[in-house]
């Protein structure tokens, strides 16, 4: 798993798409674990595709993240409505980095939190998921551009 | 000998017949030709400090042309790498606006020499009267005369070509650009072969090329301001290319944030695996000598057959030590 243990608080649920989730405000707050801040590197830059009140579905895009290492899509962890998009965020996408698992949150959504996965299934998760991750990053470290 | 105009000529490495001739004719163009100080050196990057020709480099302290197979800015820092410096200048090769004209070039915040560098990438043109047209432009402003070089003329005196026999090997090693280093040290923390040190002042510094593995080009990946250059990379935007985008650089983590489960991605991943496999597009070269250990070799792309299976989990297992 690299050689910086990930820390994962054992407050709240994960998604498999790393994000983290913890109920709040009739909802899900969502951020992203230290796993994937970790994989991202210092955050640059965040937009997002929907806004407040959209539905979603699990594993729709909601938006992007663009950090200093890489860049990603961000997907809806479970299905459901945005509630929230935290602006502060958005103003100061660091927070990620300095706070990802407080004031780095990202959204809000409420919904059908079946799909999350406790710490333990996280990590579980993590340790699985971890060869086909690192396959996916040495093809992508391979790619021409 | 100060009226003369110093010309580098490299050599490369394994030339083609094309670059032989471009290489012959460039040299017929520019010989025996009093205004010139031509000197023929092997490739730029193999060139070690203590060599012959590093010390001609470091002897010259006027305007330097330099025509290699590099991209400039790739030549720039390379000579910048062996102590010789000065502004760079732009030429044609580097596709810009303002052909001849000094660029400016800062090397940080640092002091230049009152000097430039004309540095010529032989791969951007297969013409010489190419090159042979700038550098009478570039010469002839220096000399206030018109200059007009092509085959030499028998019987013209003086200008003659000092050929440098150093013999080199291929080396591997990265190259600092200084204009867009910000000494974030990264390189130093990441390298796991230590490359990478510090000078007195604190600043980065490649302290010890050679131990870069042949065929690694992960630091240059990791460097948040893409300032780390591999000269004989294939991919542009680690040789050197500064048309090359930072963001190119950057990994797509789109399919692991997605969250679809580890057993569709594999099978999504063997379908690519097959369909590059039927493309059968045998992987662009790299020097990789001393069976690197590199862990995040660029060129290591899992394609094809049964070969790239255990070249896959050689990868694999190095992942780990990317730290990512």
């Amino acid at each position: 798993m690299g050689r910086t243990p990930v820390f994962v608080p054992v407050d709240r649920l994960y998604a498999r798409n790393h994000m983290w989730a913890l109920e709040a405000e009739g909802g899900f707050r969502l951020g992203l674990s230290a796993y994937a801040v970790r994989l991202l590197g210092e955050v640059r830059h965040l937009g997002w595709s929907v806004k407040e009140g959209d539905a979603a579905d699990e594993g729709m895009p909601l938006g992007y993240i663009e950090a200093a290492k890489a860049t990603s899509d961000l997907y809806a962890p479970i299905p459901g409505r945005v509630e929230a998009i935290r602006a502060e965020v958005l103003a100061r996408p660091l927070l990620v980095n300095t706070n990802p698992y407080g004031a780095g949150w990202l959204l809000n959504m409420s919904g059908d939190g079946r799909p999350l996965l406790s710490p333990e299934q996280y990590l579980a998760h993590l340790e699985a998921a971890w060869p086909l991750a690192q396959r996916l990053l040495k093809a992508q470290a391979g790619r021409k551009p | 000998m100060s009226e003369q105009s110093a010309v580098i000529l490299s050599q490369d490495r394994n030339p083609s017949p094309a670059q032989e001739t471009l290489f012959a004719q460039l040299l017929r163009g520019l010989e025996r030709r009093g205004e010139l100080a031509v000197t023929v050196v092997p490739h730029l990057y193999d060139l070690v400090p203590e060599g012959p020709s590093v010390q001609r480099l470091r002897s010259i302290s006027g305007d330097l042309i330099v025509l290699g197979w590099l991209y400039p800015r790739s030549s720039y820092w390379v000579l910048d790498a062996h102590g010789v410096r000065g502004r760079l200048g732009r030429t044609m090769s580097m596709a810009e606006e303002d052909a001849d004209e000094p660029a400016s070039s800062g090397r940080g915040k640092r002091a230049l020499p009152d000097r430039t560098l004309w540095c010529f990438d032989l791969r951007a043109d297969d013409r010489p009267e190419a090159y042979l047209a700038a550098i009478e432009r570039i010469v002839s402003r220096r000399l206030g005369l018109p200059l007009v070089l092509g085959e030499a003329i028998a019987g013209q005196d003086s200008g003659a070509v000092a050929v440098l026999g150093e013999s080199t090997r291929p080396r591997w090693y990265p190259v600092l650009d200084f204009d867009r280093c910000n000494n974030c040290l990264e390189c130093l923390n990441f390298c796991l072969f230590g490359v990478y040190g510090l000078d007195a002042a604190g600043a980065i510094t490649v302290e010890q090329p050679d131990a870069c593995r042949p065929g690694c080009p992960a630091c240059a990946r990791v460097c948040p301001q893409a300032a780390i250059m591999f000269p004989q990379h294939n991919d542009p935007a680690i040789a050197g290319d500064p048309k090359a985008s930072l963001a190119g650089l950057k990994l797509d983590l789109s399919q692991l944030l997605s969250g679809i489960s580890p057993s569709d991605v594999a099978a999504a991943e063997r379908e690519r695996a097959a369909a590059q496999a039927k493309e059968k597009k045998p992987g662009p070269q790299i020097d990789e000598k001393k069976g690197s250990s590199c862990p995040a070799d660029s060129d290591s792309r899992p394609d094809s057959g049964t070969r790239a299976t255990d070249r896959l989990d050689w990868l694999v297992d190095g992942v780990d030590e990317l730290g990512l």
